[in-house]
């Protein structure tokens, strides 16, 4: 009889420990299952997460400001930095424009200059380009004149069937030129004193040991332009709380500063970002894939030089994008 | 009667029998099922754990100061940020440095912050971003000689995240 208690006693014992050693495995089990999942999911949204980023850039409008060195001058003049192309177009309204730099004294410098036919032109005259688009370097100090013999040395003037000017004529800079007192040229049309559509014309100035000029001087980055070309969506407060935006500066040739600028509202405090979605017709407020997100962020303050701009998303996906400075926030 | 007296004997032999073995299996039942589901969990953890370096700057004119950014990228919060272990390494090899967590009296020390600069305190959750300051003493400092570095991150229960970084850059 009371080996047969003990013994019932003893079974229901261990039955006990086995089945309360199952249980602690089968929480366990689960403990991993769900790890196991979430550990998944989350690779899985890395893998499938990708943008693409891209910029919205613009001229610094120190580099559009037209000045006036002299006082007879016709057309106040923009400045142009050795190696960066200047544009433009030379119409019946708009017949000549001129262009300053600067440089070491005596040092060889020369132009290329390039013919662009396209509108307004005449349809007739693109077939045969017959345009005239001349050049004429005029040193220190002359004034930019419109009228007939104004000429400069050296020039060109492309004519008809002609499209380049890049002979490489080299000419020495006479002087030293100051901001104020700067090396000019014009870009107009020599020997047509018709007024005509003469077209678009693309100037480059190359001078002996100096370098070509940053970007960063003459172009700022409006915004940015962040393409969801993944498979994974964003919400807004994913977005907002946890989207990381670094700006490294590189404020000389070996110095950077790193600058964490975080979220903000419009209109925008320096150091602060803030975002909207483009045609976010689908699932307001939420970055979509295929959708395009225009980042904006205020530096004011801060030195406006080239830098790389690093985003990492909530996912801790990143990308980076390179951009020559970025504009003022007025 | 001395059937009565045996049978008596042997209810309370086997039932002092059964005691014992519930005394004695209760308590190691239990603390193996806890211990199981301790360590399951522990695994679980780490399985959801996960960080990455986003970023690390290191001026040239502040060669025993770096900073760096990390992101919480697992499915699961971070605690014991304090007891993190942190190295910089030189990838020629000639430098490594185990850094303290707040302790000036270490070849380097290091403080966590979170993005707006203040102390961080409390958990480290999915997706935040916490900013690592780091402080090298005078004879580790970064050298200009050994321009690349990498910055190893280590959570408390063991996930690494390493970043190569270049000094002055």
């Amino acid at each position: 009889m009371g080996t047969s208690i003990s013994a019932l006693l003893i079974i229901s014992v261990l039955l006990t420990a086995v089945v309360v050693m199952f249980k602690a495995n089968q929480i366990g089990a689960e403990l991993l299952a769900v790890a196991n999942k979430n550990a998944a999911e989350t690779i899985a949204d890395k893998v499938s997460t990708k943008i693409e980023i891209a910029s919205t850039q613009d001229f610094k409008p120190s580099y559009e400001q037209a000045t006036k060195h002299n006082v007879n001058d016709v057309e106040g003049c923009k400045r142009i930095y050795p190696g960066l192309a200047r544009t433009g177009i030379l119409t019946v309204s708009n017949e000549i424009d001129c262009y300053w730099f600067l440089g070491p004294e005596n040092a060889t410098a020369r132009f290329a200059l390039s013919k662009i036919i396209a509108s307004p032109v005449e349809y007739s005259n693109r077939a045969t380009g017959n345009t005239q688009i001349s050049l004429d370097y005029l040193g220190m100090g002359a004034e930019i004149s419109n009228a007939p013999n104004a000429y400069g040395d050296p020039f060109t003037d492309l004519n008809r069937g002609e499209y380049h000017w890049n002979p490489l004529e080299d000419f020495n800079l006479t002087g030293t030129a100051t901001e104020t007192d700067p090396y000019r040229f014009k870009i107009w049309s020599a020997t047509v004193h018709t007024p005509r559509n003469e077209g678009g014309y693309r100037v480059v100035l190359t001078i002996d040991g100096v370098e070509t000029q940053d970007l960063s001087a003459v172009a700022c980055v409006t915004d940015f332009k962040i393409k969801n070309t993944g498979g994974t969506a964003f919400d807004a407060t994913e977005i907002e709380e946890k989207l990381d935006i670094f700006i490294i500066l590189n404020t000389d040739a070996n110095n950077t500063a790193m600058k964490i600028p975080v979220k903000g509202n419009l209109p925008l405090q320096s150091n602060q970002w803030a975002y909207s979605i483009a045609d976010d017709n689908y699932q307001t407020g939420i970055f979509n894939p295929g959708e395009t997100m225009t980042l904006i962020v205020n530096l004011n303050g801060e030195p406006q030089v080239s830098g790389t701009l690093l985003i990492a998303l909530p996912n801790g996906v990143d990308n980076s994008y390179s951009f020559p400075s970025i504009c003022s926030i007025q | 009667m001395d059937k009565v007296i045996v049978t008596a004997l042997l209810v309370i032999a086997g039932v002092t029998a059964a005691g014992l073995v519930m005394t004695t299996l209760t308590p190691i039942v239990g603390s193996s099922s806890q211990s199981v589901v301790q360590s399951q969990r522990d695994l679980s953890q780490r399985i959801e754990t996960d960080v990455e370096i986003t970023a690390v700057h290191a001026p040239p004119n502040t060669p025993t100061s770096v900073r760096a950014w990390i992101k919480n990228v697992g499915s699961t919060e971070i605690s014991f940020l304090d007891q993190a272990d942190i190295y910089i390494s030189s990838i020629d090899k000639s430098k490594f440095v185990v850094l303290c967590h707040n302790d000036n009296t270490c070849p380097g020390s290091w403080v966590a912050k979170e993005k707006d600069g203040t102390g961080k305190t409390g958990y480290w959750t999915e997706g935040e971003t916490i900013e690592i300051d780091v402080t090298l003493s005078d004879t580790n400092k970064l050298e200009s000689a050994v321009k690349t570095y990498n910055f190893e991150f280590n959570t408390a229960n063991g996930i690494k995240s390493v970043y190569q970084f270049q000094y002055g850059q």
